[in-house]
């Protein structure tokens, strides 16, 4: 084989990207969807907006996050702590890449960050933040 | 924005009206087929949770045996993808009678097993189910009842009726692979199950054997045994373990492969010194010579039809592939590229392609299949050890292999889909294995 050896010797030129790779966010789509649609148990106080809003997707996964800070996938419950092993090997998170969060509108901005990153690291690109409609605006 | 809604409005509509269509046609409402190897085709994904044992004696080691196995027949089978069980969202109030179904819709599972194990007497009473987790209802529901030890037995016969329902082909689970195992003092004859389970020596004496081949029916096993000093070849009975010569020729009787019909037997012989290949009828009578080249010609495979054979020969210096018609006429060379391809194992399936083993240019040896017409050839397996001896599962869907891949770098049984993915050990004990073959579907014992 040709240039069996090509690989030894060169001299690291690319960009550390494990910085950027960290600030993950940056490339997680967020848009926002109506709450009606929601069908799946939690009830939380959702935040209410004025912004126009899409149609949920009826096969989504729903992340529920309540006042108290628990996290829901779909009506089950998982601890933080077991949040990153459930969902690392996900297969609907892989292949749909998209989900909505269902976040009471009284939680700390960090812990709702928090979960996203970990649903980022699922595979998520995309995700749904549901929202009450105040008078939503049709595009 | 308006004329995409409004597009999107009138194409909801047409899905409206395709879904009326098809669940007016109850055959189709019924199930969803999936065709195994099409140009689309992703295997089916299928969440396997704990099995349950239930009842007032205990039955705790014959669930997570359960649970182990029918998790393994899932991920192994072509057809059926197991949904990871570290993803699974288990609600408290979903039950086996009663599965909380978008809980399973949520981990990505398009169907459910469920069981239930207890004591019934001295035997195990399992049942379980298969649920449709999109339409929400239970498909597939099966009662087995069997001594404790027969668990294998009851996930391969679950899993294969799963097969079944989705796929409308029979599984893999009641066949057997018979394979050569390298003891301290000799290389004995064994089979397995089609997922390494139960393996079970055959051959009791300290001497060496060789190259396994499995007739149609399953009943018998062909193998050439060192046994009175010569190569000679082998019949053992499944039906009385009795074991009988059928060609014992001075020199090599090797290779040996029973044709689809289960009427000859294809071989390779020595008798005046160059080995050719020849075929004779099962009881060994009606000897023919098929080829008369000065090279060395061996290992024939027959074709699904019967009609056709493939061999190695180095009659044009190099070991490479060749197919002729069963009476030896019309020998036509069918691989070009390398320079040391063996071990041809014909696919039972109606035009199916032929796996065999090549050497590559830095001395290792690679799994490549072969068009049968066309002569083009795929690699299947690359940069993981030496992967020898492939042989087809009765479905075609997957091909049983040896590889000296890590850990430890000895021979190992390693199964694979027949495009090359999915490949996996099924041996982990520390023996070495040699020459595999996959046989016919037996039954379930």
């Amino acid at each position: 084989m040709a240039g069996g050896t090509q690989n030894h010797g060169r001299s690291m030129s690319e960009i550390n990207v494990t910085p950027l790779v960290d600030v993950m966010l940056v490339l997680l789509i967020i848009f926002m969807v109506t709450a009606p649609l929601i069908q799946q148990g939690v009830a939380v106080d959702l935040p209410k907006t004025h912004a126009p809003s899409l149609d949920i997707k009826a096969d989504r996964v729903v992340l529920t996050i309540t006042r108290e800070q628990k996290i829901f996938l779909g009506e089950v419950e998982i601890p933080y702590a077991q949040l990153r092993a459930k969902v690392s090997n996900n297969i609907k998170l892989k292949a749909d890449r998209e989900i909505y969060l269902h976040a009471d509108r009284a939680l700390p901005y960090g812990f709702v960050v928090d979960v996203m990153a970990i649903m980022k690291d699922a595979g998520v690109e995309t995700l749904g933040m549901v929202t009450d409609p105040v008078s939503v605006v049709k595009p | 924005m308006n004329f995409i809604t409004y597009n999107y409005r009138k194409l909801l509509h047409l899905f409206f009206i395709l879904a009326l269509v098809c669940s007016a046609n109850p055959a189709r409402a019924q199930r969803l087929h999936i065709i195994v190897g099409g140009p689309n085709f992703r295997p089916f994904p299928i969440a396997a949770p704990k099995i349950a044992s239930v009842g007032k004696s205990s039955s705790t080691r014959e669930a997570a045996e359960l649970t182990e196995i029918i998790q393994q027949d899932v991920d192994l089978a072509r057809s059926l993808e197991l949904v990871p069980p570290s993803s699974y969202l288990v609600a408290t109030n979903d039950t086996w009678q009663n599965p909380r179904y978008q809980n399973w819709v949520n981990v990505g599972a398009s169907a459910l097993i469920r069981g239930i194990v207890e004591k019934v007497g001295k035997n195990i009473k399992v049942s379980l189910k298969l649920y449709d987790v999109i339409s929400q209802r239970e498909i597939l529901n099966k009662v087995y009842q069997d001594k404790p030890t027969k668990t294998a037995y009851i996930s391969h016969q679950f899993i294969d009726a799963v097969i079944m329902l989705l796929t409308g082909e029979e599984g893999i689970y009641s066949s057997k692979i018979a394979y050569i195992k390298n003891t301290r003092k000799a290389k004995a004859l064994y089979n397995c199950d089609a997922d390494g389970r139960n393996p079970k020596r055959i051959t009791d004496s300290d001497v060496l054997n060789l190259l396994p081949a499995w007739d149609p029916t399953g009943r018998f096993i062909l193998f050439t045994s060192y046994l009175k000093g010569n190569p000679d070849l082998y019949r053992f009975d499944r039906s009385n373990n009795s074991m009988q010569v059928i060609s014992s020729q001075r020199g090599l009787n090797t290779g040996a492969k029973v044709s689809p019909d289960g009427k000859h037997i294809a071989l390779t012989l020595s008798i005046d010194g160059n080995t050719e290949i020849y075929v004779m009828d099962t009881n060994g009578k009606n000897l023919r010579r098929l080829t008369d080249s000065w090279g060395q010609d061996v290992s024939p495979t027959w074709s699904p039809d019967g009609r056709r054979i493939a061999f190695v020969s180095s009659r044009s210096g190099n070991p490479h592939l060749y197919i002729m018609n069963a009476d030896g006429s019309e020998v036509r060379r069918l691989t070009f590229q390398g320079n040391y391809n063996q071990e041809p194992n014909w696919s039972p399936r109606a035009g199916g392609q032929i796996v065999f083993t090549a050497r590559d240019e830095r001395l290792k040896f690679d799994i490549f299949i072969v068009h049968p017409e066309t002569g083009e050839i795929t690699r299947l397996t690359q940069d993981d050890g030496d992967n020898e001896s492939p042989s087809f599962s009765p479905d075609g869907h997957q091909i049983v292999f040896i590889s000296t891949r890590a850990p430890g770098s000895s021979r190992k049984l390693m199964i694979m889909d027949a495009d090359g993915k999915n490949q996996r050990r099924v041996s982990f004990d520390l023996a070495e294995y040699e020459m595999p073959a996959w046989g016919p579907r037996l039954g379930y014992q």
